[in-house]
């Protein structure tokens, strides 16, 4: 099944490397996704639109998203590779300009398989790999890992989304 | 020919149906397929009838006031004020929904140019807004950022922020308060 997307928006994304895993919803976004959240979505607009933890700085750096990650139990990590009993995430962004820092525009979750999970916008949400399945001239590239201990209550939001049908 | 270049059954009803959204009923006058066709040569008498029985459901009245034409997939209408920025904010939508890809920021959303046209509109798209939102139930759209700054308030509860759906519900609440202003 075909995603919303246009292929311009992700071209690693081919055939044999991700599968829709939820139907397409402007319930929720990526970063909320990767929070467990599916009802709002987190984003740090100046208009106050999107939530944000209380206490983080409402900006659109990387520093706050980690920062906002950190709220969860999540610290930076050295890279995406696989660990049992750890869960990472990835936030990707995209550099305006050579001289300017990264602007967050993306998070991808990783599953105990491996596997990589993302929502797609107001798409589908997707599994995929590598992580940077979805880099490309929306997303730009990872930025940084984060990573916490694997708990019972982690797969919540994917117990969730497994019980809709579509 | 006297026909359009797409089904204009189908195009005409979506004019009908932009202003029925807007204003609850049908209008008495205003949307009329221009027979853009008309003064072409080489026009079939079948397809003279066909088009005539096409704007004949349409046309109940003669036209008043300020009427403009609008383009809209090809086909052209005579449209009110309106109607006109009716047609332009759903034209803007499509573009906006278009143009912001599978971004997952709230601010690069509003900063389609698209978006930032439906903005410019000014009081005007207020309706129009809030008359999408319902039209989105449980799936409203980011027009958040369009109603603060047309506005200048805020209705949403801080608790809750990101949850479309109950922000949708704020301000649908509020424009109902405030449904003789407009």
């Amino acid at each position: 099944m075909p995603g919303s997307w246009k292929s311009d928006e992700f071209p690693r994304l081919a055939t044999g490397n991700h599968v829709i895993t939820s139907p397409a919803t402007r319930r929720y976004n990526c970063i909320a996704w990767v929070a467990g959240e599916v009802t709002r979505k987190w984003w740090p607009d100046p208009r106050n639109i999107g939530w944000w933890p209380a206490g983080v700085k409402r900006a659109e750096t990387i520093e706050a998203f980690v920062e906002a990650y950190g709220t969860l139990g999540f610290r930076l990590c050295y890279d995406g590779s696989l660990q049992p009993g750890v869960e990472k995430v990835a936030i990707f962004g995209i550099r305006p300009s050579e001289n300017e820092l990264p602007i967050p525009t993306h998070a991808a979750l990783q599953l105990e398989s491996g596997e990589w999970s993302s929502k797609l916008g107001d798409f589908e949400d997707i599994s995929h790999s590598p992580v940077d399945a979805v880099a490309g001239p929306l997303y730009g590239t990872v930025i940084c890992f984060l990573e916490r201990q694997r708990t019972s209550d982690t797969p919540r939001v994917l117990r969730a989304r497994a019980s809709t049908t579509f | 020919m006297l026909s359009f270049s797409t089904p204009s059954d189908d195009k005409a009803v979506v004019s009908i149906r932009a202003y029925d959204w807007v204003f609850g009923f049908h209008p008495n006058q205003p949307v009329l397929p221009y027979p853009q066709g008309r003064l072409r040569r080489g026009h079939g008498k079948k397809q003279a009838r066909a088009s005539h029985k096409t704007t004949e459901g349409y046309w109940v009245s003669p036209p008043t006031g300020v009427f403009r034409t609008h383009t809209l997939h090809g086909v052209e209408f005579f449209t009110d004020p309106k109607v006109q920025a009716c047609l332009v904010f759903k034209e803007l939508v499509e573009q906006w929904r278009a143009e912001r890809r599978a971004t997952s920021s709230i601010t690069a959303m509003a900063m389609c140019d698209a978006y930032q046209k439906i903005i410019g509109m000014g009081p005007d798209a207020i309706p129009l807004i809030i008359g999408q939102l319902r039209s989105e139930a449980d799936e409203p759209d980011q027009w958040f950022w369009a109603l603060q700054v047309l506005t200048g308030v805020n209705p949403v509860a801080d608790e809750d922020r990101g949850d479309f759906v109950k922000m949708a519900q704020s301000w649908i609440n509020w424009a109902e308060n405030k449904e003789n202003a407009w």
